[in-house]
């Protein structure tokens, strides 16, 4: 049983070989860049209810086509109600699944488009570290368009220890874009 | 009880069927050459600002986002068909539909990218909240020959009608696509 995620992987590698399915190109210059977007938590995760700029750095250390890691580090801000109380700093991991070419998108964004879902889990906590939290992601509408990785409504649940599911937190949008 | 939640959440399942079949459309659009048609799917941030205390303002704390239809007739015009839903910290506890005409400040030529638009309209929330809507957009870059626009940083004044107050509006990033 152990080894059907192994052949799943190698057989993923055959088909989406990293020069076809990069939308970055075959070199992928890139190492890492700067990310933001918009998020907010329900009632039962722990920050105020509100509307949250996260923003920070990212990294994006190897090219490989599929399972592809990316390490971020940031900050959540609350944008309305400004409320101090509720930042927190961010540590993530995120897992690109698989980058799959969208030939039909390139007529809309003039370059090659890949469909990059991905998972991950991020870490949160308070500037003081009176309070944090743990969740994992899913993010399935995630587009890597040019120096840019695009990811539209991505799900967190946040567990709590002992009891699982404690809440849920929502991503509308989020741009990384890469830099460096 | 039980049938406002059959509403909201059909209102829900409409919405991603729009955005599902969008990208199906888009395949058969790109048939022709330039398919492009004044009618897109608009979507966007949008963050409220309540001015004064927060416990009198009529919109409650949360993550929202804008949704809806744009229609571009003649050369300056845009009509927008909208609403606006919350997501956290409860998913569809408040909504708020509501409508607009702009006015772009330069005229649509073939292939013409960068524009302004000022636009009034209302917003109309489930709880009866009447909101007139005054919006300013800086930069827009695109136009339906490019098939999207992009909007940026547009600030929109609010006044409630019952309350008798102003709230701002803040919509960082707006994405229109148009079929």
């Amino acid at each position: 049983m152990r080894r059907i995620p192994v052949i799943l992987l190698l057989l993923l590698c055959l088909f989406f070989p990293a020069d076809e399915t990069c939308a970055l190109g075959a070199e992928k210059p890139w190492f890492g860049g700067l990310y933001t977007g918009f998020c907010g938590f329900s009632e039962q995760t722990g920050p105020p209810a509100g509307e949250y700029l996260t923003a920070g750095l990212f990294a994006e250390p190897l090219n490989i086509p599929v399972l592809n890691p990316a390490f971020l580090c940031g900050v959540l801000i609350p944008l309305s109600p400004a409320n101090t109380g509720g930042m927190r700093v961010q540590v993530a991991a995120e897992l690109t699944i698989v980058d799959l070419p969208v030939s039909f998108l390139k007529n809309r964004f003039y370059i090659t488009s890949c469909f990059s879902p991905g998972v991950g889990a991020q870490y949160l906590f308070a500037l003081d570290y009176s309070t944090s939290a743990f969740s994992v992601l899913i993010a399935p509408l995630r587009i890597r368009v040019g120096d840019g990785v695009f990811t539209v409504g991505s799900v967190e649940l946040f567990l709590a220890e002992g009891t699982g599911a404690r809440g849920w937190g929502f991503t509308l949008f989020k741009a990384a874009l890469f830099l460096f | 009880m039980y049938g406002k939640y059959r509403i909201k959440s059909r209102l829900v399942v409409l919405v991603w069927v729009i955005i599902l079949i969008l990208p199906a459309r888009d395949a058969e659009a790109f048939g022709s050459d330039n398919a492009a048609s004044g009618v897109g799917l608009t979507f966007s941030t949008n963050t409220f600002y309540g001015s004064g205390r927060s416990e009198d303002s009529p919109v409650p704390p949360g993550l929202y986002y804008r949704g809806g239809l744009a229609w571009l007739p003649g050369k300056h015009l845009e009509i927008e068909l909208y609403h606006i839903p919350q997501i956290t910290p409860r998913l569809y506890s408040q909504v708020f539909f509501g409508g607009s005409v702009g006015y772009w400040i330069l005229e649509r030529k073939e292939n013409s990218y960068l524009n302004a638009i000022v636009e009034a309209g209302f917003l109309y929330g489930l709880d009866r909240t009447k909101l007139l809507n005054l919006k300013i957009t800086p930069i827009v870059f695109g136009c339906p020959a490019f098939r999207y626009a992009e909007k940026f940083c547009t600030v929109g004044l609010l006044f409630d009608l019952d309350r008798k107050r102003l709230l701002w509006q803040l919509q960082l990033l707006a994405v229109t696509l148009y079929l």
